[in-house]
């Protein structure tokens, strides 16, 4: 499978234009991952509402009946539930690590032990989130 | 946690605590009482004390996720109950000399090693399973 990239001018559409000849594992693999950097969550900055794709979201909190979503360095209001917003991104392989977080298992640099049988997630842009005992089970799961 | 993992849990710290507890009563005989001489019922004195030190460990559980200075006041708790309950059924024992106070407060010491130890034990078994996690979360960014 050969590699054209082509710059155009910001006046085009940026477009990913696929040639195949049969729709085999790998076309339907490079689709899907397109498809997933495209899709994204509404989020509210500076009270103007806007998307951020979900593959720049690190983890998400629920802080005070109120969600917010971190990317590598700002924080968004999300104006849903926690529970909502894990059925959205339970298939973009964000995990529930406790009962206030979702965390992307794609930004996670590394897992250390924490007190009381818990666990650290060290995220890629150098934050740390708590993964509760109660959810250990399902992390090791999710990773299996 | 599912029943059966918290199950899995504390039959392991049980039996770390049956260990350490017959270590401790090795060494401290060997080294207070070594021509004591006693029947095959005292082979339940470990199992006993291990059964005696494992309700407290109740007290670290809680419905909200814990701060690490709330895990370090419960543990102090969970020491104190420990402490306790083992001197209360050595004070009861007629082969403990407990109007001897030196004694006492090297069984004390001791139970307090027993503690420390077990959850180093604990922290061990955590930390293998950060490095497994860790091995398994390289794998699942690798396959995605």
């Amino acid at each position: 499978m050969d590699l054209k990239l082509t710059q155009i001018g910001t006046e085009e559409p940026e477009l990913v234009d696929i040639r195949y000849r049969q729709m085999t594992e790998q076309v339907h693999e490079i689709a899907s991952f397109v498809r997933l950097t495209q899709e994204g969550i509404a989020v509210s900055e500076d009270g103007k509402l806007r998307r951020i794709p979900i593959a720049e979201l690190y983890y998400a909190e629920a802080v005070d009946n109120r969600v917010f979503a971190y990317t590598a360095s700002d924080v968004f209001e999300v104006h849903m539930r926690l529970y909502e917003l894990e059925q959205v991104l339970n298939s973009h392989r964000f995990l529930r690590v406790s009962k206030q977080v979702l965390v992307n298992l794609m930004k996670v640099e590394s897992i250390r032990p924490a007190l009381n049988g818990r666990f650290i997630v060290h995220l890629r842009n150098g934050e740390d989130v708590i993964v509760s005992r109660k959810y250990v089970p399902d992390l090791k799961r999710a990773l299996q | 946690m599912s029943i059966r993992e918290i199950a899995i849990r504390i039959c392991g710290i049980y039996f770390a605590l049956v260990t350490l507890i017959t270590v401790a009563i090795m060494v401290m005989g060997l080294a207070f009482d070594p021509n004591a001489q006693f029947g095959y019922d005292a082979f339940a004195s470990p199992l006993l004390l291990a059964a005696v030190s494992i309700p407290p460990t109740a007290i670290m559980y809680s419905r909200h996720e814990l701060s690490i200075r709330e895990v370090l006041v419960r543990k102090v708790i969970q020491l104190v109950l420990i402490e306790a309950l083992v001197l209360s059924i050595a004070f009861t024992s007629p082969s403990m000399p407990t109007n001897n106070a030196g004694l006492v407060a090297i069984l004390a010491c001791v139970i307090a090693v027993i503690f420390v130890l077990a959850n180093a034990f604990a922290w061990a078994a955590d930390s293998a399973t950060a490095r497994k996690l860790e091995q398994d979360l390289v794998r699942f960014q690798a396959s995605e």
